[in-house]
């Protein structure tokens, strides 16, 4: 992160520096060319200026060389002298006069040799007077042409025959002032321009070590140097050059060319020259320099330009050098905290941590290695990796890691080790290759974590799971479990399978309200989110419903938990028929025992009262019998002993009926089969003295059907109520009882009519109650109708009486289911 | 005290009961007039005068009412409820006699507003005595309101 940052900022002044570069070079060269224009410009003027000036001088240096003649062409004096000198050789006057002009002229304009030729062309004085060599031939070529034409001629640069030496002459030719046709001679002044000329262009206004003036003239396809040259010797009309030499600054001048060129000189050196031409000559003159001289200053301009600009590169080097070292310094402190930083991790890992090269050297070991292996650092690093694997299998084990990194595999694996002390640790395992700059690797690094407690765990895990898993299959509770979030079943145990009837793929992969055996919890989505929501929900009074269509009752209860990060709902469902059967009759009985509970209050209530009543009318006539037998009153005495013996007769026959009726429903016969033609029969055999008494007519229909259950409790039902009808015949001239069944609905109903006094229907529910008497003159004890109701509740059935009224006779109706039915609910009586 | 006797109605399903009272009542002396019923519909005609118990001469309205508890037909609670309910019947003292001393008979005898609770007594000198002490007290000492010819009238038209 840091290294990046630096190698931008790195980036960044690069590009910084680059543009300084650019900018210091584009100024700096700029600048150079500004003042290498300038000075070229100086240069040239200097140059052309002083050319300029030798022409110049040049011109005029001839004028001069001309004016000379002048003063002694058609000068009369001297043409006067000259004739007469020529006419008398030995005139001497005349001779002495000539020689004093020439030898005066001589003098003072540096001729050389002024000499006098007749018109013959021969020499006739000469001065100086010394041993003079003989005329030069271009003298005696170019002197008959003077005589000729008249006029002056400029004689330019010659090679002298006898002394090899170079001049320049102006023939002047001598007119006779008497016969101007006629020309008396020629008079030739000599230079020599090593007097004047020469120096004249030799000489340079300003020191300089190449500069030098040349003075050419044109000769055919040639140009010739006239002036002895700085770098050469004997090069007038000595050297020459083609005029195809073009890049030579001589032939262009000579060419016609003027100003400032630049070309290679006759040393074949560059040069800058200024070309003039000398007016009224054929000469040319050329001012030059070697470039090389020129450009000195241009040169060392260039160079303090570059060295400038050499400078300030090295400066800004040295400042980016520095900058950057500076960021490196950084880097590289970077770097080193972060290779400290790897150290300590290396070093503090909660993973051991080893490399070690292809042969198993190790070279590198954690301290965790030395807390997980055993062995110290010091030992490790003397040691192979061999040490770790389990005795055999090293071979086989490096074999496995090169063959991983060979192919780029994942590189974590599973493996075991051996410590120190000979334990076998399994060990997770991550293998990395170091390789060095070139790529290729160098050795492995190893990290390595030992997994044996956990994988102990994880098998203890697996253990319990598959314990677990046997609970789950082996319960007797149907277990049920739901994805908590979409209310897919996710799990469901044998117990529910075989409870429910169905196969296991009803289950799986269904919404549990899909399944239609919860509809009466979750019958559909929203259902289930209630259900979702409670998280704990208990539920004891369902049914299910079973493929085969059995109900079971069952308790339910539902919990959410997480498992393996799915939240989950585990219903569990507990077949609880039996319980639910158990608690019914339970239920039942306790009503039963309640019912019992209220008819025993009932009867302690009723034995207060009626039990009471005879005694105390015993106890109170006693009282009267003593005092009326005192009294002797025979009348009261019976009166007094008939009240006794009716209250004592009541007594015992309540106790009677009292015994009976608490017998009911605890002494039990066998069950039997018994027809109500049987039951018929045996009442009127029962109730024969009273039938016969009040000369009833009994009828008994539906004879064929059977009853099941205790036949003496079943005979006293009739017996009973026929009894009842009888007692309460009146005044019926035509008594006439009725047994019976007739089918109401679904119901077999029994019935026992008479046609006696009948009951006032107000009283129709109170004559079943204990010691319930209408009549307190009829005979009973009021026991006989509660009796008979109590046996057909045993049955399960309900006793009414209906009846129009007061004389018109009554029916008693009553079921009795729990006798018609079958043999095992008579078994329970 | 004036001189006309207080008509007692005896509510007894038990004859033997019924005898006791009656000779208590004549050995007391009091003038009174016994009218002994056996049943509490019976009673009940009595007071409204109905079927055999029409003519008012032979059935004067009672100056107090002696009921048994347990009765048949019409129970005595029941017959204590009609009288106590009806306006031209709630001035008659009502004083129940029975063998019941059932807690729960009691509680409802007196929430029917009856006038006084008497448990027959299962010794003779006792009855004798509770009897005695009942004549004095109902027929001797307590005051009853006379009442006015335009009442016989009232009772007559609010008669059911």
């Amino acid at each position: 992160m840091k290294t990046g940052e630096a190698s931008k900022s790195r980036t960044w002044f690069l590009l910084v520096f680059f543009l300084f570069t650019a900018g210091i070079i584009s100024i700096g060269s700029y600048l150079y060319l500004d003042y290498s224009r300038n000075y070229r410009n100086e240069v040239e003027k200097q140059l052309s200026a002083i050319g300029n000036l030798k022409a110049l001088e040049i011109v005029q240096w001839r004028k001069e060389r001309l004016g000379d003649g002048n003063t002694f062409f058609k000068n009369p004096a001297f043409s006067r002298l000259v004739r007469r000198y020529f006419d008398n050789p030995q005139d001497t006057d005349a001779r002495d006069q000539l020689q004093a002009w020439i030898g005066r002229f001589f003098e003072y304009y540096q001729y050389s040799r002024v000499s006098l030729f007749d018109g013959q062309g021969i020499r006739r004085m000469t001065l100086p007077d010394d041993a003079a060599p003989s005329p030069s031939a271009v003298f005696l070529r170019d002197i008959p042409e003077v005589l000729r034409t008249k006029k002056m001629i400029f004689q330019d640069f010659y090679r002298h025959d006898t002394d090899q030496r170079i001049y320049l002459a102006v023939l002047v030719p001598i007119l006779d002032m008497q016969d101007t046709s006629r020309v008396l001679g020629v008079l030739a002044l000599r230079i020599d321009p090593q007097l004047y000329l020469y120096p004249l262009l030799n000489r340079w206004p300003t020191p300089s070590k190449t500069a030098e003036t040349l003075l050419v003239r044109r000769e055919g396809s040639e140009v010739v140097f006239l002036n002895e040259l700085r770098f050469q010797t004997n090069t007038a009309l000595n050297m020459r050059a083609p005029l195809d030499r073009v890049s030579m600054p001589a032939v262009q001048a000579v060419l016609g060319k003027k100003g400032i060129m630049e070309g290679i000189d006759y040393r074949g050196t560059q040069v800058v020259a200024a070309l003039h031409s000398v007016p009224g000559s054929e000469w040319f003159l050329i001012a030059r320099m070697d470039s090389e001289e020129v450009y000195a200053p241009l040169q060392e301009r260039l160079w303090v330009t570059i060295v400038s600009i050499a400078i300030l590169f090295l400066g800004m080097g040295a400042f980016l050098w520095i900058f950057l070292q500076r960021q490196s310094v950084k880097v590289y402190k970077c770097l080193a905290s972060q290779a400290r930083r790897l150290a300590s991790f290396v070093r503090d890992s909660n993973d051991a941590i080893i490399i070690h090269d292809f042969d198993g050297r190790i070279s590198a070991w954690n301290r965790r290695a030395a807390l997980m292996y055993g062995y110290s650092e010091a030992e490790a690093l003397l040691a192979n990796v061999e040490l770790l694997s389990i005795p055999g299998k090293f071979a086989e084990e490096n074999d496995f890691i090169r063959r991983l990194l060979e192919n780029k595999e994942a590189l974590s694996f599973e493996t075991q080790r051996v410590s120190k002390d000979g334990r076998i640790l399994d060990i997770w395992m991550t293998v990395t290759e170091l390789t060095d700059e070139a790529g290729s690797p160098v050795c492995i690094v190893s990290t390595e974590r030992d997994i044996t407690a956990r994988k102990r765990e994880e098998k203890l895990l697996v253990d319990s799971e598959l314990s677990y898993r046997r609970l789950f299959e082996a319960a007797r509770d149907g277990i049920l479990i739901l994805n908590a979030e979409t209310g897919m079943v996710i799990d469901v145990n044998p117990y529910l399978i075989e409870l429910l009837g169905v196969s296991r793929e009803v289950f799986l992969e269904r919404h549990v309200w899909e399944l239609g055996f919860f509809k009466d919890l979750i019958a559909n989505e929203a259902n289930f989110a209630e259900l979702q929501q409670k998280g704990y929900a208990r539920y004891e009074d369902m049914a299910l419903e079973g493929h085969d269509g059995k109900r079971h009752e069952v308790e339910f209860i539902s919990n959410s938990y997480l498992a393996n990060d799915v939240k989950v709902i585990q219903c569990n469902i507990r077949d609880i028929s039996d319980r639910v059967k158990t608690a019914k009759e339970l239920k039942q009985s306790a009503l039963d025992l309640e019912k019992k509970n209220v008819e025993l209050e009932r009867f302690l209530y009723s034995a207060s009262h009626d039990l009471k009543s005879p005694v105390v009318t015993i106890r109170t006539f006693l009282g009267y019998l003593e005092q009326d037998m005192a009294g002797a009153d025979a009348e009261s005495i019976e009166q007094d002993l008939r009240f006794l013996n009716a209250a004592t007769k009541k007594m015992v026959q309540l106790l009677e009926n009292l015994l009976e009726l608490s017998r009911i429903g605890y002494v039990v016969s066998e069950p039997v089969r018994v027809t109500l033609k049987d039951l018929g029969k045996e009442t009127i055999t029962a109730v024969a003295g009273q039938i016969v008494e009040r000369g009833v007519a009994v009828k008994v229909s539906g004879i064929d059907v059977a009853l099941f259950g205790d036949r003496l409790r079943l005979a006293e039902i009739w017996q009973n109520l026929v009894e009842n009808a009888c007692k309460f015949m009146g005044t019926q001239t035509e008594p006439c009882i009725e047994i019976g069944v007739e089918e109401r609905g679904e119901e077999r109903v029994f019935f026992v009519r008479d046609n006696g006094i009948g009951i006032n229907p107000r009283y129709c529910t109170k004559i079943f109650d204990l010691f319930e008497r209408l009549d307190p003159k009829a005979e009973g004890t009021g026991l006989g109708l509660a009796l008979v109701k109590r046996i057909v509740e045993l049955y399960a059935g309900r006793i009414w009486v209906e009846s129009a009224g007061q004389g018109q006779g009554a029916c008693f109706y009553f079921t009795l289911p729990g006798a018609l039915n079958n043999q095992k609910q008579g078994e329970t009586l | 005290m004036n001189g006309e006797p207080i008509v007692i109605l005896l509510v007894e399903d038990d004859e033997a009961h019924a005898e006791i009272v009656r000779r208590n009542f004549k050995t007391s002396r009091i003038a009174n007039r016994l009218i002994h019923v056996a049943d509490g519909e019976a009673a009940l005609d009595y007071l409204y005068q109905r079927n055999e118990f029409s003519d008012q001469a032979s059935s004067p309205r009672p100056g107090i009412i002696l009921l048994d508890l347990r009765l048949p037909k019409v129970d005595g609670l029941e017959v204590l409820q009609t009288i106590k309910t009806d306006p031209g019947l709630i001035a008659i003292p009502v004083v129940i006699l029975t063998t019941s001393q059932a807690e729960v008979d009691m509680a409802k005898a007196y929430n029917n507003h009856v006038n006084s609770y008497l448990i027959k007594p299962v010794n003779f000198a006792q009855f004798n005595q509770l009897m005695e002490i009942f004549g004095f007290y109902w027929l001797a000492w307590n005051q009853l309101p006379t009442l006015t010819p335009s009442e016989r009238t009232d009772r007559a038209v609010n008669t059911p």
